[in-house]
């Protein structure tokens, strides 16, 4: 009961610190292997923010660039360079700019926007698919479609068009605009 | 590495601007093109065909060709 108010009470705080996670896993310890797990897999990383759920997680996103945790764990070399990083910022060579952002991110922005060329198994596959069902459309004619009524016929046909010239279908900008009715055939 | 300053400040206000103009240039134009690559045309058109068009010469062919199923002959 006391356990379940304090879990409650850290929900809402804005941060999933390492200490909130601490304290929970203390209190519910033997019963939840999920927040040991957790915090093995932290190990010494810094929580550095709230991230897109509070969850301390790590993932390079473009529409999210502010990870929950830092991407490395604190080695001495990385302390040393943040402790460089509180003074003056021109002291920097670009080789330990470059450490601090690695120690913090896994890819830069334009590593992780890159092209994969993942949109040509794509065509592939649908244009995989479309000659299937144009397999599968031919071979439904040839075998599966009863034969074709008696009115697809030629002598039909022509006697259709014979009745659509004479009743004047479309006569401005379609068939019959097409037939000369004086000398009964088609117009050049 | 240096490109230019980009816009920082008031970017949704500026946004909006350019598709305002843009939107009321390709509504104009289109619409404006349409009527007068299309609609006017198409009336011209109409209207010539029914200027010279002799209805009853017409409605005799039809009825010559046996395809009136109401009508036998033109009565007057």
């Amino acid at each position: 009961m006391a356990s379940r108010m304090m879990a409650l009470a850290l929900r809402h705080q804005p941060a999933a610190s390492k200490t909130s996670l601490i304290v929970r896993a203390a209190h519910s310890g033997s019963v939840n292997p999920h927040l040991a797990e957790k915090l093995e897999k932290l190990g010494n990383r810094d929580v550095v923010g709230f991230g897109w759920n509070g969850e301390p997680t790590y993932y390079d996103r473009p529409d999210f660039p502010m990870p929950a945790i830092r991407f490395k764990e604190n080695t001495p070399d990385v302390l040393a360079l943040r402790a460089k990083e509180k003074e003056d910022w021109k002291k920097l060579s670009i080789q330990e700019k470059k450490a601090l952002y690695r120690a913090s991110f896994c890819q830069t922005f334009a590593e992780m926007k890159y092209p994969t060329g993942e949109w040509k198994m794509h065509l592939g596959n649908t244009l995989i698919v479309f000659a299937l069902a144009i397999y599968i459309s031919l071979w439904m004619a040839a075998y599966i479609y009863d034969p074709d009524p008696i009115s697809f016929d030629e002598e039909h046909q022509k006697a259709q068009l014979k009745r659509m010239l004479t009743l004047e279908v479309n006569p401005i900008h379609g068939l019959s605009a097409n037939w000369d009715y004086e000398n009964k055939r088609w117009k050049k | 590495m240096s490109i230019a300053k980009p816009q920082l400040r008031r970017l949704l206000s500026s946004q909006i601007k350019r598709n305002l103009f843009f939107a009321t240039v390709l509504v104009t134009g289109l619409t404006s093109g349409f009527y007068f690559l299309r609609n006017k045309p198409r009336k011209q058109d109409y209207a010539e065909f029914y200027r010279t068009y002799d209805a009853d010469k017409a409605f005799q062919r039809m009825l010559d060709g046996g395809y009136m199923q109401c009508v036998e002959k033109r009565d007057e």
